[in-house]
């Protein structure tokens, strides 16, 4: 046994290659967003139909830090507490006629702002109701029925609706990118929690009628139900009405629907609202 | 605006670490070229035992060891390589130039102590992370043997 003279030269190229990185590179990032951007299409196209099966937990979990945040801001006035748990007494038993999924769980919250009557519903079963919207209304029942249209979009899972297209491509681009939870968080709530979501027209109807069927279970009948909406169409022109118009379209035209509902059916009375919600 | 200027500083990155990398790595294989070739009189061989004609030879442990950094690119690169598998050729380039190098300093040491040949050579590799999974890595080589030293001429 013996050695060579000299080390082999080992010709090139056999644990490396020559070609450019910058190809390799290229094929690999275009291949990979195409995919990535035609899995995401594929979602926003099917969002409508995919959203009421996101769990409802994930929609909560999204928004928790959101709902810690207004329990603190709200709990400053007495009233404001009194009036919030009324609210919240009167929506619960609106809830439990609604027919809601059994791990939907609904919470209402009262904003302070006299000079916008508002309510709209958010991710999380969220409900907000201004303090505007209170001074508004002349019975329970006018109130009863804003509530349970937004429970009502609630239980057709329209807010996750409306906002799933963006958050399935936020979900899947979460998940792709590594990117942890808290960050998705923060993107969900630019998308606009505390906004007014852009419901369709369709869900609407589909609010407004479930809406109708909670009402005449709950008190019998269907009186009062149209005074709010009848208002919100007096004050059409108004500015601070601008907001609610946006995501109730065709105002004229559910109000009439739902007068089809009323005159058919004798007038009742209508309930006095609660005490602690007229301090506004 | 964020998301442009996250991109924007991506980009930044990628384009620094290609430029100054692939520099980096061209300058370094023509160094490695040279010096295997002026050094390709010191033996490298994984021979567990000398032959015969080394029998009367000293002995010496020779090391060189090398630590090479990954850069941006590399790491973009070798990340989409991951979803959907395959050669990494981008990190396979960095550990052959480690490799090399570990060996051609533990020549450039055996050759220094007058060494003809080096025998039972081993290559260890290990990485030094950068705080855990986060940050640049970066790799060491390190290459051993036994160095082969041939005995001064007795004298009288």
């Amino acid at each position: 046994m013996s050695f060579a003279k000299q080390n082999p030269k080992i010709p090139e190229g056999i644990n490396t290659s020559s070609e450019n990185p910058l190809k390799e590179f290229t094929i690999l990032l275009g291949g990979i967003l195409f995919v990535i951007c035609a899995i995401a299409a594929l979602l926003l196209i099917f969002s409508h139909q995919l959203a009421p099966h996101i769990p409802f937990r994930y929609e909560q979990a999204l928004v928790n830090k959101f709902s810690e945040l207004t329990s603190d801001n709200n709990s400053t006035e007495q009233t404001m507490i009194d009036a919030e748990l009324a609210l919240q007494e009167l929506g619960q038993q609106l809830a439990d006629k609604s027919a809601l999924a059994p791990d939907i769980e609904l919470h209402f919250h009262l904003l302070d702002e006299p000079d916008v009557p508002n309510a709209f519903a958010t991710l999380g079963g969220h409900i907000f109701v201004t303090t505007g919207l209170l001074r508004e209304v002349p019975s329970e029942n006018a109130l009863a029925m804003v509530l349970a249209h937004e429970i009502a979009h609630i239980k057709f899972r329209h807010p996750a609706q409306s906002i799933s297209g963006g958050l399935l491509v936020q979900i899947f681009l979460s998940i792709v990118t590594g990117q942890n939870a808290v960050a998705l968080q923060g993107t969900v709530q630019q998308a606009g929690i505390m906004t007014v979501l852009g419901f369709s027209r369709k869900m609407e109807t589909a609010a407004d009628r479930a809406a109708l069927s909670t009402l005449e279970q709950h008190y019998g009948h269907l009186a009062g139900a149209e005074v709010f909406f009848e208002k919100i169409l007096a004050k059409h022109q108004q500015a601070s009405w601008q907001a609610i118009f946006a995501s109730h379209p065709d105002m004229q035209k559910r109000i009439e629907q739902i007068k089809n509902r009323t005159s058919s059916r004798p007038k009742l009375k209508t309930s006095p609202i609660d005490p602690r919600l007229r301090n506004f | 605006m964020e998301a442009l200027f996250q991109i924007g500083i991506f980009a930044l990155l990628l384009g620094l670490g290609f430029i100054f990398g692939r520099r980096a790595e061209a300058k370094h294989y023509k160094s490695i070229f040279a010096r295997e070739d002026a050094l390709r009189g010191v033996i490298v061989s994984t021979d567990r035992f000398p032959p015969v004609e080394f029998m009367n030879h000293h002995s010496g442990l020779v090391s060189g060891n090398v630590v090479i950094s990954v850069d941006y690119f590399k790491v973009v690169s070798a990340g989409l390589r991951g979803i959907v598998g395959g050669r990494i050729r981008s990190y396979e380039t960095l550990l052959d130039r480690a490799r090399r190098e570990a060996l051609l300093r533990m020549q450039e040491q055996a050759h220094a102590a007058g060494a003809e040949a080096i025998i039972n050579t081993k290559i260890e590799t290990s990485r030094i992370s950068g705080n855990g999974n986060k940050g640049i890595a970066s790799v060491e080589v390190l290459a051993y043997g036994t160095a082969l030293i041939p005995q001064p001429a007795k004298t009288g």
